[in-house]
């Protein structure tokens, strides 16, 4: 049936205004959905709008807008500093690596790295459960530490020594001498990376990071 | 002054690597239209803190709303702009009361309809700003007032008539007959 009501132009200019009550709303809309003239002047209405909008004065935003819109975008998956013996063997999630490297495995990894964002900040893990990453030259690169995840118990690993385009293996060692590839990372910038691992139960010995040629770069020991 | 790739892209390009989610972006997205965003909230809903709030959302909401941008329904800053009022009109909707802030309706009307486009959007070349304050001058002034205070403003008729001391049929017909110009002129603009 065809309707023989329609609304009067000011109800159109309060509805392109955002002012029309809700039942009144709810009405027109239903409307416009089937009459073309109705919908024609409405349309006209809105366009006058859109072509206004840009006219509205810019205001500076206050101190730390962008900062708390970028929080809210790309919140940091920071993880709370626990204390918690990292012998343990690690299970690996997929996805969400898109920014280190491809991962493999099964279960649950965070990864992220510090410095992208003012936001950002290294997890501070309790010393006598932290292991520091060390190469076959003796220099530090990082360190792993244990930690508490929103999943769970989680180790840490940060990298500061790896340069851009690096990929590498991290091959855990466990207590009984078996080995298993956790998980393969590229660092993509020049800036520290931190990632993170869940944990199983089993006994982890001793994390290295093999490089290209299967060599090991660094390693963590407890 | 060194400018990032991303700082240096338009409109689309920008808003189409904010949608990717690359955190670059949204910071260089942020800068060039916080500014905008924040002081459309803040005309109409005339509270900083509560302006702050809104503007927050907005970028939020077009992050997640980016896939759906058409270009050939308008700009970047169009679109920015009409989420922002929405949100703004939504916002004020839930409040008792909005500020009367004369103040900040006075600046309004001025930078609007008296002040020549700033040289920032001269040096962008944002065309659309200027298009917007050239459409509003080309109007009388007293349906470019009424246009400014119901679209930028978040006034209703019923306020418009209070401000300008003017019957409530003549308010409407200032907005109404007010729009309907500018959309024609627009619309020549585009011929």
């Amino acid at each position: 049936m065809t309707e023989t009501w329609h609304p009067d132009t000011d109800l159109l200019v309060d509805l392109a205004l955002g002012h029309a009550r809700a039942d009144t709303s709810d009405r027109i809309t239903r409307h416009l959905s089937e009459c073309r003239a109705c919908r024609g002047v409405y349309d006209e209405l809105q366009e006058g709008l859109e072509a206004v909008l840009p006219a509205a004065p810019e205001t500076t935003a206050p101190a730390g807008f962008e900062s708390g819109v970028l929080e809210r975008l790309h919140p940091p998956q920071q993880t709370a500093p626990a204390p918690h013996a990292p012998k343990t063997r690690m299970t690996l999630a997929a996805a969400a690596a898109c920014l280190l490297g491809a991962l493999i495995g099964g279960t649950g990894v965070y990864a992220y790295e510090r410095g992208t964002s003012e936001q950002t900040q290294s997890p501070a893990p309790e010393a006598e459960h932290t292991a520091e990453l060390v190469t076959a030259g003796g220099e530090t690169v990082g360190w792993a530490a244990a930690g508490y995840g929103a999943e769970g118990a989680v180790l840490i690993l940060t990298v500061d020594g790896g340069s851009a385009g690096a990929s590498y293996t991290c091959l855990g060692v466990f207590d009984d001498r078996s080995t298993e590839v956790l998980a393969e990372w590229t660092i993509y910038e020049d800036k520290t990376s931190i990632w993170v691992l869940e944990e199983s139960a089993d006994s982890l010995q001793r994390l290295e990071l093999l490089d290209d040629s299967g060599d090991v770069w660094a390693q963590a020991e407890w | 002054m060194a400018f990032s790739r991303a700082a240096a892209a338009d409109d689309d390009a920008l808003l189409a690597a904010f949608a990717l989610g690359d955190e670059s972006a949204s910071a260089a997205f942020l800068r060039r239209f916080q500014g905008r965003v924040y002081g459309l909230a803040l005309s109409i809903i005339r509270d900083q803190a509560i302006a702050e709030d809104i503007s927050q959302e907005v970028f939020v909401r077009a992050w997640r709303a980016a896939q759906s941008y058409d270009p050939r329904r308008g700009t970047v800053l169009t679109w920015l702009l009409t989420i922002t009022r929405n949100a703004a009109i939504d916002a004020m909707r839930a409040r008792r009361s909005i500020p009367a802030e004369d103040e900040i309706l006075d600046h309004l009307l001025h930078a609007t309809l008296d002040a020549a486009p700033a040289t920032e959007d001269l040096a962008l070349n944002r065309a659309e700003v200027q298009s917007a304050l050239r459409f509003l001058q080309g109007i009388s002034r007293p349906q470019a007032r009424a246009v400014v205070l119901a679209t930028l403003g978040g006034c209703t008729a019923a306020e418009i008539s209070r401000l300008e001391d003017i019957p409530l049929g003549t308010a409407k017909t200032r907005i109404r007959d007010g729009l309907r110009r500018i959309r024609q002129h627009s619309e020549a603009a585009h011929d």
